[in-house]
């Protein structure tokens, strides 16, 4: 109740944020009308082809392109050679875009063609000669780690390294650590210490619109690229050092972009579009198809964690140590820098004295695993909260009581050092257990049927990002970011100007443009956007505020302190009739200042946690192991929700993809060769598959973003696998420890406790 | 898959005629459900696509007198689920149906199809062996019948000549007190079956069997019935002993393979599973009829 009142009272405060404003770009999606970047219109456009490794591990010893470029038709062919001898990477600089010496997965890049039609690229690609000399592959992570394992990057020790992560040679593409108090001395304090091994899957970001860009090479010998990206700078960086430019010449546009879930935050088919487009003097398309997107896609990595927890008595955790070992497929991207953060938020949304993480990040000749929504934290989570119910089981405890005691605070001191603020682990858990009526029915759920809680938190950053405001005469504004339209961000960067500057919705209009266009800016990822540009947007507008303010100052014989904004005046606080046309002063503008031009910027931010906590209730068919969810409910601490509806939207939407990841996505390999690279064997949950979720969100503002709002589109996804393995072991007693929890995986569970053998 | 002839033949002679004339390049065309992706991967090319949806005929669906049916090889999926003398009397075979894929899908894919594809998850494909569907053909040298089970050789093969074109699947009538079942495990929604099972039984006014049939899918090369079982059964009272009997002879039956979908030992336990519930769901019907199909 008291609860329901603060959030009352906040949202009164606005007239624009928190309100649930339909999407600005809905006519558009709807009608038909938007333009993705398959749908890019340019003269001239050739098709482009990538020929991709058919080998887990090979070396190249030789390719002969000249079939290819002698069929009529054909007007480029590129492979490494028509790129400068460069390694590039996010992270471990460990990857040539075209393969050189030696493929490293099913789907590595060797060579790329244009031509007139899709057919005759296509047929170019096949007239390719490759010769291989086959390498044994590695298969999996511990087979990386082996002594006499193959190796996968010979000079991984002279690559450069630019993020955090920490090569050790070998397979070891980067081994990182946290430690706080003495974990392993804290271990003979306890009580009980319990340890087991959780294993998590390979999993895909299944967007709907495989990846696509069309690539002009200009008369000025600049490039221009349209692409479904999550991020035109980023993706800009990436390729200009691909092809050895400067930045300035390389511009993105930002199309329209079919869903990315990280795994459109990695340059992909954009520098083969620009070398073929600058060699055959056309316009270049390239397409994926679902095959090529699944095998060079960069899917969620498969964790292994092993978890040692030593708990007191009085329900504390004491101690615990998180070993985990990742399986990172042929190249470090984004995965790198996941080894360190996955260290940072590990702790999960506990306080525990005795902590110790470590991760370690292996090369196998697989798919490059990058981000994937919520990069390591539902692998993690699974882990955690899968614990939290054994322990609790074994020990008699409460589980509720248990997270009580041991519920992160705020203002905490996290294990790298940094202090954790705004956290609201225990309102959200409250929020949940009240909208769920955890313990009300608990007992009557029928037979076969069972609940199960999961509490997980994402940490959100923030890169550095600017945004451009410019007023018009008339007051109405046009705001200008470098952010792809992702999730509803537009929509939200609308709402936030609105407020800021006191303007109807109609007279703002917010673009991302291109990167010759807007100030730099952070990728749609992460969660990050709202707080980092979003704030930019703020600030932006604030800097409008001042100017209109200054020029005030005559006119209402005030300082600008004392001034608001408020319906398309500047007026006295406190004195409404001293009040001054923002049109007016516009006008003044022009005689004084010039156009008045607003300019935000943020620089990088520390990640703080957002908490999710989810119930599911699960109805398990016991003689086939099916499991078929039958009512989810979600809360989420949100901030404020600049847009409830999205927020929602975010939560439905997270909440289906982590039934996904417990229940039935895995993408397979066996001997390096991907086994099920499309949706008729990728099995991902329809609308059929999805309960109705109900959701609840707990506003209470944070310290960081604008108006106190907090990233939403990662948290909904973390605590998934683990409420659905709690449920089911509340169903049929059975605990599954490795996803996706497939009909055969707990059927095996189940045979194996009839027999006797369960624990 | 871009340079190919399209033909829409109006009735079975103008069909065989045209598919003599295209010889090996040239293929049938139903709902296309499977065949277009199939051309995708064709080799040689196909050339020639034969749409067989124009000819009246092959849509219909025959009542006989006795209430036996005759189902047009280019009956589709939705055209069965809204069939009200196959919802009263072939259930199984309606939920058959309503399984394929979804809506878009059920209104193109075909019986003939799902039966000529020869895959042997097709889900229509063991309801119909389990009932003793025949096959109706038609060639060069005029019209034959074979029992359906004689028409798959293997996975995506059948016994056809060449040409050769289904015309029609028949269902004989059923007797009396007779139910049939169709169960299916799949992995999540809208998924092709890891395992199916088909079932049909008759009972006799005491409650014992007196014919019985089951055909198990995605657990063999072809859709395959379970040898034996109408004898096994015969004179059996349809109780739970017996289910478990069923249980047991599917899943000797089975010959499943691993792979990623499902591994061969979880499948053969599941063909067993997924048998007894179909039996179990027919025998029910059984005692709900009151007396013949017709
Ligand atoms: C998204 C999707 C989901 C699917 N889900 C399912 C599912 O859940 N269950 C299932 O069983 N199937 C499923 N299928 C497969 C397919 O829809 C069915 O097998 C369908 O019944 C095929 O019928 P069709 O009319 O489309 O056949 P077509 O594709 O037209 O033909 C299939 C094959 O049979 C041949 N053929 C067709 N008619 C005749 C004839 N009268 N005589 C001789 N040869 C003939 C064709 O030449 C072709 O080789 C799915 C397919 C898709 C694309």
């Amino acid at each position: 109740m008291v609860q329901q009142a603060e959030q009352q009272a906040l949202q009164q405060q606005f007239r624009y944020v928190g309100k649930r404003i339909p999407r600005v770009d809905i006519v558009s999606k709807l009608t038909g009308a938007a333009v993705f970047a398959e749908d890019v219109k340019v003269p001239g456009v050739l098709y482009g082809k990538l020929l991709h490794s058919p080998h887990p591990h090979a070396r190249i010893v030789r390719i002969d392109t000249s079939r290819a470029e002698q069929l009529p038709g054909v007007r480029a062919v590129a492979t490494a050679a028509d790129l400068p001898d460069k390694r590039v990477g996010r992270v471990v600089k460990d990857e040539h875009y075209f393969a050189r010496d030696k493929v490293r997965y099913v789907g590595d890049r060797v060579a790329a063609v244009a031509a007139d039609t899709r057919e005759i690229a296509l047929e170019a690609v096949r007239r390719i000669e490759v010769e291989y000399e086959l390498l044994p592959p590695v298969r999996d992570a511990f087979e990386g780690l082996a002594a006499g394992a193959p190796i996968i990057h010979e000079d991984l020790l002279r690559y450069t390294v630019v993020g955090p992560a920490k090569p050790q040679g070998g397979n070891l593409c980067s081994l990182n650590s946290l430690t706080r108090g003495e974990p392993e001395a804290a271990f003979g304090e306890c009580a009980r210490v319990f340890e087991q091994v959780y294993t998590t899957q390979m999993q895909h970001q299944t967007y709907l619109e495989p990846h696509a860009c069309v690539a002009v090479y200009n008369p000025d010998r600049t490039y221009t690229i349209h692409t479904a990206n999550q991020g035109q700078f980023p993706l800009r960086n990436a390729v200009a050092e691909v092809l050895g430019v400067p930045q300035n010449q390389v511009r993105v546009v930002p199309a329209e972009i079919g869903g990315g879930f990280g795994g459109k935050s990695i340059m992909k088919i954009e520098p083969a579009a620009a070398v073929l487009a600058k060699k055959a003097g056309r316009p270049v398309r390239i397409v994926m198809s679902r095959h090529e997107d699944f095998i060079g896609g960069n899917p969620r990595a498969a964790f292994h964690i092993t978890l040692k927890t030593g708990v007191t008595a009085d329900m504390r955790m004491h101690a615990r140590t998180i070993d985990v070992v990742m399986d990172q497929g042929a190249h470090a991207m984004g995965a790198g820098a996941m080894a360190a953060s996955v260290t940072q938020f590990a702790e999960g949304p506990y306080a525990i004295p005795n902590l110790r993480i470590t991760s370690r990040l292996v090369y196998t000749n697989k798919a490059c695993t990058s981000a994937m929504r919520a990069p390591g934290g539902p692998q993690i989570n699974f882990a955690l909260e899968s614990e939290t119910e054994r322990i609790c089981a074994a020990m008699g405890w409460d589980g509720i009581e248990f997270r009580r005691r041991n519920a992160m605070p705020t203002d905490y001191v996290n294990t790298a050092g940094g202090v954790n603020r705004s956290v609201f682990t225990l309102d959200t858990l409250e929020a949940c257990l009240a909208l769920s009526g955890y313990r009300h029915d608990r007992a009557r759920l029928g037979p076969n049927r069972g609940r199960g809680l999961a509490l997980g938190n994402w940490n959100v950053g923030g890169n550095a990002s600017g945004a451009v405001i410019k007023m018009n005469g008339d007051g109405s504004v046009n705001v200008i970011g470098g952010v792809v339209d992702l999730s509803g961000v537009n929509t939200t960067m609308t709402q936030i100007v609105a407020e800021a500057l006191d303007v109807p919705l109609e007279r703002v209009t917010v673009k991302s443009l291109d990167t010759d266009s807007a100030p730099h800016a952070t990728n749609s990822g992460g969660s990050q956007v709202l707080k980092s540009h979003g704030l930019a947007c703020f600030k932006a507008s604030e800097h409008i505020k001042a100017q209109l303010f200054e020029l005030a100052v005559d006119e209402l014989d005030a300082s600008a302190e004392r001034m608001e904004l408020k319906g398309g005046q500047v007026r006295v606080q406190g004195e409404p009739s001293r009040a001054v046309a923002v049109t007016k002063l516009l006008s003044q503008a022009q005689g004084k200042t010039g156009p008045i031009v607003g300019y935000g910027a943020t620089g990088n931010s520390p990640r703080m946690p957002s908490m999710a906590a989810h119930v599911a209730d699960v109805e398990v068919d016991p003689e086939t192991g099916q499991v078929k969810v039958v009512r989810y409910c979600a809360a989420q601490d949100v901030g404020l929700a600049i847009n409830p509806m999205s927020v929602e939207g975010q939560i439905h939407g997270g909440v289906a993809q982590g039934l996904g990841q417990a229940l039935c996505e895995q993408f397979t390999y066996r001997d390096g060769q991907p086994q099920n690279a499309g949706f008729l064997d990728y099995k991902i949950p329809s609308a059929l598959d999805v309960p109705m979720i109900e959701t609840t969100l707990v506003e209470k503002p944070s310290v960081a973003g604008p108006y106190g709002a907090k990233g939403v589109g990662e948290p909904p996804v973390v605590p998934v696998p683990a409420a659905i393995a709690n449920a089911i072991y509340n169903a049929v007693g059975v605990r599954v420890t490795s996803l996706p929890i497939t009909p055969e995986k707990l059927r095996q569970a189940i045979r194996e406790q009839e027999r006797g053998g369960g624990a | 898959m871009d340079d190919f002839t399209y033909h829409a033949p109006a009735t079975v002679a103008e069909a065989l005629a045209l598919r003599a004339e295209g010889g090996g390049a040239a293929r049938y065309l139903a709902g296309g459900s499977d065949l277009l992706l199939a051309m995708q991967r064709a080799e040689p090319p196909v050339a020639r696509v034969i749409d067989l949806k124009g000819i009246a005929a092959l849509r219909e669906i025959r009542v006989a007198a006795d209430g036996g049916v005759a189902l047009g090889a280019a009956v589709t999926m939705a055209a069965i689920e809204r069939h009200a003398h196959l919802l009263a009397h072939y259930p199984a075979l309606v939920a058959a149906a309503a399984a394929v894929g979804g809506p878009p899908i059920r209104n193109r894919a075909t019986v003939g199809g799902n039966v000529c594809n020869a895959s042997p998850a097709a889900d229509t494909s063991p309801v119909l062996l389990a009932l003793g569907a025949r096959a109706v053909i038609a060639g060069g040298g005029g019209e034959r019948e074979l029992p359906l089970a004689e028409l798959w050789s293997g996975p995506g093969r059948l016994t056809l000549l060449d040409g050769e074109l289904l015309t029609a699947v028949r269902l004989p009538a059923l007797p009396p007190r007779t139910g049939c079942g169709f169960q299916r495990l799949t992995r999540a929604a809208m998924d092709i079956a890891l395992v199916s099972a088909a079932a049909v039984c008759t009972l006799d006014r005491g409650d014992r069997i007196t014919a019985a049939a089951c055909a198990l899918g995605a657990v063999a090369p072809t859709v395959l019935a379970v040898a034996g079982l109408g004898a096994a059964l015969a004179g059996s009272r349809a109780d739970a002993g017996t289910l478990a009997r069923v249980e047991h002879l599917a899943a000797a039956a089975a010959r499943p393979i691993d792979d990623h979908r499902a591994s061969a030992a979880y499948r053969r336990e599941m063909a067993g599973v997924m048998a007894r519930r179909a039996m179990a769901e027919a025998c029910d019907r059984a005692r709900a009829t009151s007396g013949g199909a017709a």
